[in-house]
């Protein structure tokens, strides 16, 4: 995995970010940039290029499947890897994220090493 | 057969799809489950049952393959794609072909993952816990201190907001919003906590995501009841949490012996006492009593008899049940239902608190401050800001050389620009409450016009400096008043003009670039811009309205006495009101801009600086003093071509600035001392504006631009005109600020410079 893609992680809880992202630094990422919620994903999609997105499900202003809708939607922005992370219980509602064209999919909680084998897939 | 076709292609998609996938590729499951669904709504009726079976199997095997619910991925993928071959081949089926129907029928008894799906749906969460979900190892919990800790301040503040929260739903039970507000946090608590190995935290945030979960999708409905459980289900998050703290700080490994049982059993009960009928309100039945205790309200209700009571009264005194509240033994015993008890302690503690303590209170970790002293303290940290920078100034030179010093200077600055944030955040309050008061007059004023308008509030969280709370308040009645009874039209009209019945104003708090902007936005009539002009013009404000952009026209409302309104109603149109939030406005040091298009609509923006105690400016020398100009007043500064100083008759001097002509305010004239340079060309003009009038102040040289402490000035100084207050500049000398409006009737009653052009 290239080390230099930018990640965008974007979940409403700062701690989670914080999780993520160390993780993620473990893993070998530097460039990680952050969004509070989809809404503000979607505006820090619109103005740089971003090669990474994992982002939380349950958000206030824009949830992470409108948002992975958004992004599947927008020809700009449809092939970046969008990684869900999820602790919905549902199945329903992970096959709505699949048939919205998500990547891949954590569910919450998660260890690095989870992740790291997902992103792998995700970047090939 | 169009559809057959579509279907065909689709199939054939799939199937490519099938053969180059991996079977953990979710985009790819996704996309054949895109496929799956719309096959399946081509072929609705046209197919024999056993060819949509085994689509919608096949689809089933998809979405196992995704949730990864599968043992052999690499058999099920196959199994996938033989199915779709299958399909591809059957695609022409009629439910007279035996020999198809059959190939379909046993293959949909051999294949070993469609018999699975039927009963897939329950067998999730289990599945997820055994198979994908992987517990990280336990820990202690010192490893995690700095994740843990912002964990505990960002719950806290989670938890403060639930629990306003769910007083607001106490008072609106009908309110889903609310309830999918309650939840969302209540699900990162889970998630995070989970992840921290919290797993007390986990377990009851949990349960409560889960009843709150029944709640928002109407499974059972919002009871006050339910209310009091999830507050005190707070209680006992917060206490698990304090707990935590505890232990972090201390080092304590074993974590308190907290029995969540009593309380996830009351969870657990709320589901089926919902059920119950609850109009029956026992309230007004029970006799009045003193309310200081649980138990004996439940003997009074009947619900519990005396016997037990005493039962359990013994058994918290006698150790085997201490510590626990006496309805939770009454629960655990079952002599009472989890319903009753909790309608007890509500009414106990109703009966505790007199209903005007009851609102408003702040509890747990707040305390109130009076506000002196927080103004105090903000002056306080400003002298030491300034002095700070006095003395990095001083030792800047010994700094250069000496490395110590000069990081230690770094880490003053750092401490004490923090302290000036921390002590400015003290005194900021959210907008909510002055918006909020909006809400009973917009519907006062639109039942008294009979219109239809409808309050939008944004931003209401955005925090105002406490002083300037009182202040804007006036003007923004002013302003919503205006936009509900001049603004928004009568519903007939609306509809006529092809607008929703019901009007919207919306009310919009931010941040931005340093500055707190208060939006009025209604989507009314809009200025109408030849109706102000030829207002304007019969009240003598202006000669004629051929030079004037639109800023200057909507400005014009700002004029006292000056309003369009063809009849004055008993709530505004009288003429008063915009220019008193021009005044206020000018006083905050902000800025007011209106932005209108006919018929559609007017916004008025308010731009206030976030704080009063502090203000941006320009610092420039004239003669041997330094003056501050506040930043907002500034336009520009720029050292003039002598071709461009005039002097006119009647109007005293002039500058000329890319083509228009500013009056000159010389400072040195009005306070009366000896300036070094007297011709502009030599020196420097600064081109104030205040209340739409714009001058030229002429002053030596620009020294820079800094963020200072206001001082109000002794009360011998105070009636001076053209000075706002002091301030102790960076050099540690004292500045003048100038009071840009004050300098300009200053300078036209001296007749020194006139009228603006």
């Amino acid at each position: 995995m290239d080390p230099n893609l930018k990640v965008l992680v974007v979940d409403d809880f700062a701690t989670m970010r914080r999780i993520v992202k160390n993780i993620l630094k473990d893993i070998g990422f530097t460039n990680i940039a952050e969004a509070e919620d989809g809404a503000v994903a979607l505006k820090h999609l619109q103005t740089g290029p971003v090669d990474l997105i994992i982002c939380d499900w349950n958000m206030p202003n824009m949830s992470g499947l409108d948002l992975l809708k958004a992004v599947r939607a927008d020809d700009k922005l449809k092939a970046i890897p969008f990684v869900m992370v999820t602790a919905e219980a549902q199945k329903t509602r992970v096959v709505e994220a699949v048939q919205a064209g998500v990547s891949n999919y954590i569910v919450k909680p998660f260890t690095a090493d989870a992740v790291k084998e997902k992103l792998k897939k995700v970047l090939g | 057969m169009e559809n057959r076709d579509q279907v065909q292609t689709i199939l054939d998609e799939s199937a490519l799809c099938v053969v180059t996938m991996e079977p953990d590729d979710i985009q790819a499951l996704g996309s054949i489950l895109n496929n799956f669904d719309t096959v399946n709504q081509l072929v609705r009726d046209q197919m024999p049952k056993p060819w949509i079976a085994l689509s919608s199997g096949l689809k089933g095997i998809a979405e196992q393959m995704a949730l990864f619910e599968v043992e052999d991925p690499d058999k099920a993928l196959e199994e996938l794609g033989k199915g779709i071959s299958l399909l591809q081949e059957t695609r022409c089926i009629t439910s007279e072909d035996s020999s198809d129907l059959k190939r379909l029928q046993s293959f949909l008894v051999e294949c070993p993952y469609l018999n699975f799906c039927s009963d897939g749906a329950d067998s999730w969460p289990k599945n997820l816990e055994q198979s994908t979900r992987v517990q990280p190892a336990p820990q202690d919990l010192s490893q995690d201190r700095e994740l843990i800790e912002s964990f505990i301040q960002e719950s806290l503040e989670h938890l403060g907001t639930i629990e306003i929260h769910v007083l607001e739903l106490e008072k609106d039970p009908d309110n889903l919003q609310l309830v999918d507000a309650i939840f969302r946090p209540f699900h990162t608590i889970k998630g995070v906590s989970g992840f921290l190995n919290l797993m007390e935290i986990n377990k009851l945030a949990h349960q409560i995501e889960t009843v709150l979960d029944d709640a928002r999708s109407k499974k059972i409905p919002v009871s006050p009841n339910l209310v009091d459980i999830v507050l005190d289900g707070v209680d006992l998050v917060i206490r698990l949490i304090d707990d935590i703290r505890e232990r972090i700080n201390t080092g304590r490994c074993e974590p308190e012996i907290l029995n969540l049982e009593p309380f996830l059993e009351r969870l657990r009960a709320i589901a089926e006492v919902q059920e119950e009928d609850l109009s029956g309100e026992i309230e007004t039945s029970v006799p009045e009593c003193d309310g200081n205790d649980v138990g004996e309200i439940l003997v009074k209700t009947g619900v519990v008899q005396a016997e037990d009571l005493q039962m359990a009264l013994e058994k918290q005194a006698s150790g085997e049940s201490a510590g626990k509240r006496i309805g939770e033994i009454l629960i655990s015993e079952k002599k009472a239902k989890a319903k009753d008890v909790a309608q007890a302690l509500r009414k106990q503690k109703s009966a505790r608190q007199p209903p005007a303590a009851a609102g408003g209170d702040g509890t747990g970790g707040f305390i109130k401050v009076d506000t002196l002293k927080l103004d105090n303290m903000v002056d306080m940290v400003g002298e030491l800001v300034i002095n700070e920078a006095v003395i990095k100034q001083r030792l800047a030179m010994v700094a250069g050389k000496d490395r110590d010093l000069a990081g230690d200077l770094a880490q003053l600055s750092r401490i004490t620009s923090e302290i000036q944030r921390l002590s400015m955040s003290m005194r900021m309050i959210p907008m909510k409450s002055t918006f909020q008061k909006m809400i009973r007059l917009v519907r006062d004023l639109s039942n008294k016009a009979g219109k239809k308008v409808k309050l939008q509030m944004m931003g209401e969280d955005t925090e105002i400096d406490r002083n300037m709370v009182d202040m804007i308040y006036d003007p923004l009645v002013h302003m919503v008043r205006n936009s509900a009874d001049h603004g928004i039209e009568k519903p007939e009209d609306r509809l006529a003009a092809g607008k929703p019945e019901t009007g919207t104003i919306i009310l919009n708090a931010f941040h931005k670039g340093g500055n707190m902007i208060i939006e009025v936005t209604d989507d009314g009539l809009g200025l109408d811009k030849k109706a102000l002009v030829a207002k304007a013009i019969e009240k003598g404000v202006i000669q004629s309205g051929d030079s004037m952009n639109d800023q200057d026209i909507f400005g014009l409302i700002f004029h006292p006495g000056f309003s369009t309104a063809k009849k004055v109603t008993d709530v505004s149109g009288r003429g008063v009101g915009m220019d008193v939030v021009k005044g206020v406005l000018d006083k905050l040091r902000g800025k007011v801009e209106v932005m209108s298009r006919m018929g559609e609509g007017t916004t008025i923006l308010l731009k206030l600086p976030l704080t009063l105690a502090v203000i941006d400016g320009i610092i420039v020398k004239a003669g041997e003093q330094s003056y501050v100009v506040p930043t907002v007043s500034v336009l520009e500064s720029i050292r003039p071509n002598k071709d461009d100083c005039h002097t006119v008759a009647n109007k005293g001097e002039m500058i000329k600035i890319r083509g228009n002509l500013y009056p000159l305010v010389r400072l040195h004239d009005l306070f009366d001392f000896a300036p070094n340079t007297r011709n502009p060309w030599d020196a420097i003009v600064v081109i104030a504006e205040s209340e739409g009038k714009q001058k030229c102040i002429l002053v030596d040289e620009i020294l820079g631009k800094q963020e200072v402490v206001i001082k109000s000035l002794s009360a011998m100084l105070k009636n001076v005109v053209g000075l706002a207050g002091g301030a102790i500049l960076a050099n540690g000398r004292v500045g003048m600020i100038l009071d840009v409006s004050g300098i300009f009737s200053l300078a036209e009653t001296q007749g020194g410079a006139g009228q603006a052009p």
